[in-house]
């Protein structure tokens, strides 16, 4: 295969229905639940009988899943997301985070020092999640380290192609930092900032930033890196959401990646701050803070076809090209789903991703180094059309790559 | 038992959206979840249970309001997504745009003004508060102020900023006036952008100036105070502009502007309310160290009243936590009430 414009997803796929269903009830899996994932089990190959018995065994007995139970089905979708990415030809793959509930809470239930907030809190729209709440310096439990481990040994165990080609996406420890409500940081450093609000605020979340990072992101990235794992992706979505930390971020995924060899390390960003009410906004925001960044991390994967704006928002990378330069993971699919993004069939979304990765190499002056991808994980938009948003991604970069 | 309100120098109330219930996430989960399947009739009865619930949630929050004892009380305002939503959602020829960071993990879609705005498009506000819930004379309504409304929009149906500020200011100040007339006692004119620009180090003269001409003309509302409440940011620098601003209130973020900063100017005349909860961090104030500090800045800067306020919505918290907030600020009232 010709080595540009390479393809991968970004992070999570929708969960099967039937799953998600079965691991809260059983008795509510429907028929056509279970008809759903036979259809897509036929479509690659794959057996879900054991899927299926578990499911209806327990509807027959009322009883709730076993967690062996509960593990046959995780693992099983975890296995056709791995299969759907090799048959579809994505160069780069991951199950769409099928062993974790959600990106956030999947680190958030396994902390120590971190407890989950009563209430879901509003993010966008009507939408909300549970924060975490910091009491005390945030560790990891022995638990998510043996998971993280599991999973990546079972797509290694499972992949028909090289393992080299397995992308592991992690939480980045400045994402961790703003989904958390802080107590511990701020009430330590209150006294030592005393009449100093703001920096009382910037010093408490580098604080927290950076204990995430050594104590939580690090050790997740140490036990990778032994078992095998040669691509990390760090999700840093919200890396501009407060323009005057993003220093933070950069210290984050540096006290992360240090000391850690023989990885390849991308950051992931998405939706930056677009109007910032300052003289640069969007991923020139990043600059000049990312010149920091270890040398590690050589790739940045971006968010760029909700706004629909190459132009405008690669212009920052291609002129600091001179002073650093990135591989980039070209976000050419928006993934909100109806009615904020149109839905299309395969073929005119190819030619859209076709023509954005043109736009994106124009820009940039040169198709090396440049990934077509979606702007962000698929969670949102329907199991069937972010499968056909990765055959749409793959076709595309074959027609960007005939010119 | 009202006339006391008015007398007291010190005084507290919220300053934004409250944070949401568990149970009004959990309502618009199942409507959303099961909606898309759902009967007419079962959807019908998935709206109706996110209606009754952010209906019980809005009579809980005013009662706690009132019963902290607050000096003016606001809708939670379950129904709103920023405080641009009921522009975009009741305004003609604005709408949602991009979807853009707000703060901490908070995104909202800016406005997008199309053409010229019809100034008999009043009333879309109501839609978002439950105004008769809201007790007489002590009612409160957060508008957006008109400044910020044109400098995080996208502005496309007018040749220059003065005249979509112009357009802008009336249709606020004739909103104002409509929820007056509906019984509201305090307009509230929420004023992120200032803060943001003079703690960014990009805030121009002009940008002052454009502040004080839509405020010049909807800084005062027959019938009601006013307060333009800055927030997001320092304005320790500009304080002597925002002072002479023509409002009966300037908040101030009292969780990025210092003490120093706010007592090193006098507001004598003028009300000021401070925000010195952070409404970001789950960490909990000290009602004595507050109640020290609003002392500290009443003899200091002496302005003619001193409320003592979250500095912005609580909603980054939710409901539980946001309710321990409210319980802050009413033990630090009591602290300076046992004072005055």
């Amino acid at each position: 295969m010709s080595e540009i414009f390479l393809t991968y997803g970004t992070g999570s796929r929708p969960k099967l229905n039937a799953r998600v269903i079965a691991l809260r009830d059983p008795i509510a899996v429907t028929e056509a639940h279970l008809q759903e994932v036979l259809k897509y089990s036929k479509a690659l190959n794959l057996d879900a009988t054991e899927f299926v018995e578990t499911i209806r065994r327990r509807q027959v007995d009322g009883q709730r899943l076993s967690p062996e139970e509960r593990d046959i089905l995780v693992r099983f979708n975890s296995l056709l997301n791995l299969r759907h990415e090799e048959q579809v030809g994505l160069s780069k793959r991951f199950d769409g985070e099928a062993w974790r509930p959600e990106m956030y809470a999947h680190i958030r239930d396994h902390l120590k020092g971190v407890s989950k907030s009563v209430d879901a809190i509003r993010s966008t729209g009507e939408q909300s999640y549970y924060a975490g709440i910091c009491e005390a310096v945030p560790t990891l439990d022995d638990r998510l380290i043996a998971m993280t481990v599991e999973e990546f040994e079972f797509l290694k165990a499972n992949t028909a192609r090289n393992i080299g080609d397995i992308k592991v996406p992690l939480d980045g420890p400045y994402m961790l930092a703003i989904m958390t409500l802080d107590r511990y940081f701020t009430d330590t450093l209150r006294e030592k900032y005393g009449d100093a609000p703001s920096r009382l605020k910037y010093e408490a979340k580098r604080a927290l930033t950076l204990a995430f990072a050594e104590k939580v992101v690090k050790p997740q990235v140490e036990t990778l890196a032994k078992a095998g794992v040669r691509w990390i992706q760090l999700d840093e979505p919200a890396a501009t959401n407060d323009i005057e930390h993003i220093a933070i971020v950069v210290d984050g995924i540096n006290a992360v990646v240090q000391g850690i060899e023989g990885v390849k390390f991308s950051i992931h960003t998405c939706y930056p701050n677009r109007m910032p009410f300052i003289d640069k906004k969007g991923y020139a925001l990043l600059f000049p803070h990312i010149f920091g960044l270890d040398s590690k991390v050589n790739h940045l994967s971006l968010e760029l076809a909700n706004g629909d704006k190459y132009e405008e928002d690669l212009a920052p990378l291609a002129q600091h090209k001179s002073q650093r330069e990135f591989e980039l993971g070209v976000g050419v699919t928006d993934i909100r789903p109806q009615p904020y993004a149109p839905v299309y069939n395969v073929g005119e979304l190819a030619e859209l991703v076709k023509s954005r990765l043109l736009r994106a190499a124009n820009v940039m002056g040169d198709t090396k180094g440049l990934y077509a991808s979606h702007d962000c994980g698929l969670r949102r938009v329907p199991l069937e059309y972010s499968f056909r948003m990765d055959e749409a991604l793959v076709k595309g970069a074959e027609l960007a790559r005939r010119g | 038992m009202i006339l006391r309100w008015f007398i007291l120098k010190f005084g507290a109330y919220l300053t934004g959206a409250f944070g949401q219930s568990d149970a009004l996430f959990i309502a618009r989960n199942e409507l959303s979840r099961r909606g898309e399947t759902a009967s007419t009739e079962e959807r019908r009865s998935l709206a109706e249970a996110v209606d009754r619930q952010i209906l019980a949630d809005t009579k809980a929050v005013i009662e706690a309001q009132q019963t902290a004892g607050l000096s003016y009380v606001s809708d939670p305002m379950s129904k709103w997504f920023s405080i641009f939503h009921p522009l975009t959602q009741g305004v003609r020829n604005v709408r949602e745009g991009p979807q853009n960071p707000w703060a901490k993990n908070l995104f909202y879609n800016w406005p997008i003004i199309d053409s010229p705005l019809n100034q008999e498009d009043v009333g879309f506000t109501e839609k978002f508060v439950h105004l008769d819930l809201l007790p007489t004379g002590r009612a409160a309504v957060i508008l957006p102020s008109p400044y910020t409304v044109l400098m995080a929009s996208d502005v496309k149906g007018y040749q220059d900023q003065r005249s979509a500020l112009r357009d802008i200011t009336q249709l606020l100040y004739n909103e104002a006036r409509d929820l007056v007339k509906k019984g509201v006692a305090r307009i509230q004119y929420d004023e992120p952008v200032i803060a943001m620009k003079q703690s960014r180090g990009s805030l121009e003269e002009a940008d002052i100036l454009l502040l004080q001409q839509a405020m010049q003309y909807c800084g005062k509302i027959e019938g009601a105070t006013t307060s333009l409440h800055t927030y997001f940011g320092d304005v320790g620098a500009i304080i002597p502009a925002l002072r002479d601003i023509p409002v009966d209130c300037i908040g101030v973020d009292g969780t990025s502007t210092s003490m120093k900063d706010i007592i090193a100017h006098r507001w004598d005349g003028k009300e000021l309310a401070v925000g010195f909860l952070d409404s970001q961090s789950a960490s909990m104030e000290n009602p004595d160290g507050l109640a020290d500090k609003i002392k500290m800045i009443m003899d200091g800067a002496t302005p003619s009243r001193l409320f003592l306020t979250p500095n912005t919505s609580t909603e980054y918290l939710g409901f539980t936590l946001a309710m321990q907030k409210l319980e802050v600020l009413k033990r630090a009232m009591e602290r300076l009430r046992q004072h005055e």
